[in-house]
């Protein structure tokens, strides 16, 4: 498109190249790489667990077109494509336009958020289990937050534009929408991909007091629902109790869990206690079956079952789905039962 | 009623006596324990239905197996309930042995006799033994305002976390000087997992804290959603239980919340003595 150009104004391009940026042309292109940085950085993220993403959008309710996961692909292409634009210096209409409607929704749904736990339609009532709702950064901070690191950073990028640049630079464009694509294809791809240490808060050398949720007073580690972690050896199993792959390994985690001298075995779920007693009853676990709140454990796993090792209150393995269970005992005698 | 109170108290008797026998028999049998079926512990989540009407027994648990062990004056005899196999059985109470730490021991010569399938009835036990329609149900949340000695008095496995917790002592001597009027209220529900970890840690406290200025108080929430709805949770601003309120001359200073309950006896000193008392 830029070899189509005049002689004329290749001249004037060149001319302008040539001379000193006006300080408004640098200011806009420090914002706009900020705001592409936010992007990018909240777009890795996304992408490393598109599950929890496809939650989210869900809890917005934005799933009422496509399935959640469709969105949340959609959504990470157009939030990647612009973020890569910004980076490339890309401040375009079609480029700030787009950008400017991502921005004010996200301001929007925080808005929201914060409005309906402030009416109290999004709060601990939705809770079923001992932790009401523990909070990260409550729905008032994530607005201001959000506010504060996007909103001026963006109103800054429609600063010093080159008006008389061309609308789509071949290169730059191509890269931010080869970049898109590529986000998509990796995004998708994520979950089957051996990411879990890098994607979750979950790896080998973290301490167990240290996996918290909530702010405050009400915050709640990984110790002090399961003590036992600080001291000697454990193999905690985090899973859903109607999981199809946790029920038909009963058996093999029985034996391990009676087994001598194996880890301390422990399940840890976001079920309710009345779940807990129903599967119980069903499935026999001899293991021990801990509560832990959404909060905590959800940024632990990217697919459920996972599992991992911890020694003297560190972990020192995580696994991908259940543990393999090599040493597993075998079965406890039975006692004798009379034939009648 | 009382033709029904004095037949209750009579099976009780009766049920008391058999118990304080069978270890007496089983020491004079010489017989062990069975290795498999001992360390039945005492559970307070369930309770017995006889026909529809609740019914007195005592209920353990054995988390390794697990089973459960119902010994009732009105059961023919106790019935061990196996989870997944969905097996009734029943033993010889003379084959039941109970130990000082209040655990129940099957003996090694104990014959489990089968008398069926128990069936899921919602979160309901049921089962039939002799015709009798049984059931084991989760048994109501303490609601209300408690003392320390009716949680100990109803939940069993609060006395063996109470028992098995050992405070941190310089908090207790500091605890046991402090002269300003204190009052413990703590909210927490007695289905909750997490209360059954800490709350017994802090009656273990509440043991150990012999200063008259320092008073505790329960009080218990109904299941969710009806927990988070209670008004006493509400107008506390409770998030999250078990929470204790530490109020200081009538003034709320401080909370145990989340992490500190990992030492509460820690946190209710520092709360008490910290700066955020002083002046109250």
């Amino acid at each position: 498109m830029e070899s189509t150009q005049t002689p004329t104004a290749r001249l004037q391009m060149d001319a302008l190249a040539r001379s000193p940026r006006p300080i408004l042309w640098w200011i806009g292109t420090f914002a706009g790489a900020f705001l592409a940085c936010v992007l990018l950085f909240a777009v890795w993220a996304k992408a490393l667990d598109p599950s929890a993403f496809a939650d989210e959008i869900r809890t917005e309710g934005l799933d009422f077109l496509l399935p959640a996961h469709a969105v949340a692909l959609l959504a990470l292409a157009l939030e990647a494509g612009l973020g890569l634009a910004l980076l490339l210096g890309l401040r375009r209409k079609w480029v700030l336009v787009p950008a400017t409607l991502l921005v004010a929704f996200f301001v929007f749904l925080n808005g929201r958020s914060w409005w309906l736990a402030a009416h109290g339609l999004r709060d601990a009532a939705a809770s079923c289990g001992c932790f009401g709702n523990l909070v990260q950064r409550t729905p008032g901070q994530a607005f201001w937050q959000d506010l504060l690191l996007l909103v001026p950073a963006l109103l800054l990028a429609w600063v010093g534009r080159e008006r008389r640049a061309p609308l789509f630079p071949p290169l730059r464009t191509a890269v931010a929408v080869l970049g898109a694509l590529a986000v998509v294809i990796f995004a998708w791809q994520a979950p089957g991909l051996p990411l879990d240490d890098l994607a979750t808060r979950l790896r080998p050398g973290v301490k167990v007091g240290e996996i918290c949720a909530g702010e405050g007073g009400q915050r709640v580690c990984l110790d002090s629902l399961i003590p036992e972690l600080r001291r000697g050896e454990s193999l905690v199993v985090m899973a859903k109790l109607d999981d199809a792959a946790l029920t038909k390994a009963i058996d093999p985690l029985n034996a391990f869990a009676g087994g001598a001298g194996n880890p301390t075995l422990w399940l840890l779920t976001a079920a309710t206690a009345a779940e807990q007693r129903a599967f119980f009853w069903k499935w026999g676990p001899s293991f021990q079956i801990r509560e832990a709140p959404p909060e905590l454990l959800r940024p632990l796993y990217r697919r459920l079952p996972r599992s991992f090792k911890v020694r003297d209150g560190r972990v020192t393995r995580t696994f991908g789905g259940l543990p393999p269970l090599s040493k597993a005992a075998s079965s406890p005698d039975h006692p004798k039962r009379s034939s009648t | 009623m009382t033709q029904n109170r004095s037949a209750t108290l009579a099976a009780l008797a009766v049920l008391a006596l058999a118990l304080l026998a069978a270890p007496a028999a089983s020491r004079a049998q010489g017989v062990p324990s069975d290795s498999t079926l001992r360390g039945f512990e005492p559970t307070g989540e369930y309770m017995l239905v006889v026909n529809g009407k609740p019914a007195p027994a005592e209920i353990f648990q054995n988390d390794k197996l697990p089973a459960f062990l119902i010994l009732s004056s009105a059961l023919p005899a106790p019935v061990m309930l196996t989870p997944r196999t969905g097996s009734v059985e029943t033993v010889n109470l003379m084959k039941v042995a109970k130990q000082k730490d209040g655990s129940v021991d099957l003996l090694a010569d104990a014959v489990l006799a089968p008398m069926g399938q128990f069936q899921m009835d919602g979160e309901n036990v049921a089962f039939t033994v002799d015709g009798k329609k049984l059931s084991l149900n989760p048994k109501p949340a303490l609601t209300g305002t408690r003392k320390g000695a009716d949680l100990l008095a109803n939940l069993p496995e609060y006395v063996r976390g109470s028992r098995a917790y050992a405070p941190n002592a310089p908090a207790i001597a500091a605890l046991n000087r402090d002269a300003k009027p204190v009052v413990v209220h703590v909210v927490f529900g007695s289905w909750c997992p997490h209360c059954r970890q800490h709350v017994p840690m802090l009656l273990r406290v509440e043991n150990q804290v012999k200063n008259p200025k320092i008073r505790f108080e329960y009080y218990g929430i109904p299941r969710p959603p009806d927990g988070w709805k209670d008004p006493e949770v509400k107008r506390l601003g409770v998030k999250a239980i078990p929470t204790a309120i530490v109020y200081v001359n009538g003034v709320e200073a401080g909370r145990i919340e989340g992490q500190a309950w990992t030492a509460p006896e820690v946190e209710l000193n520092k709360i008490v003595n910290g700066p955020a008392a002083k002046g109250k």
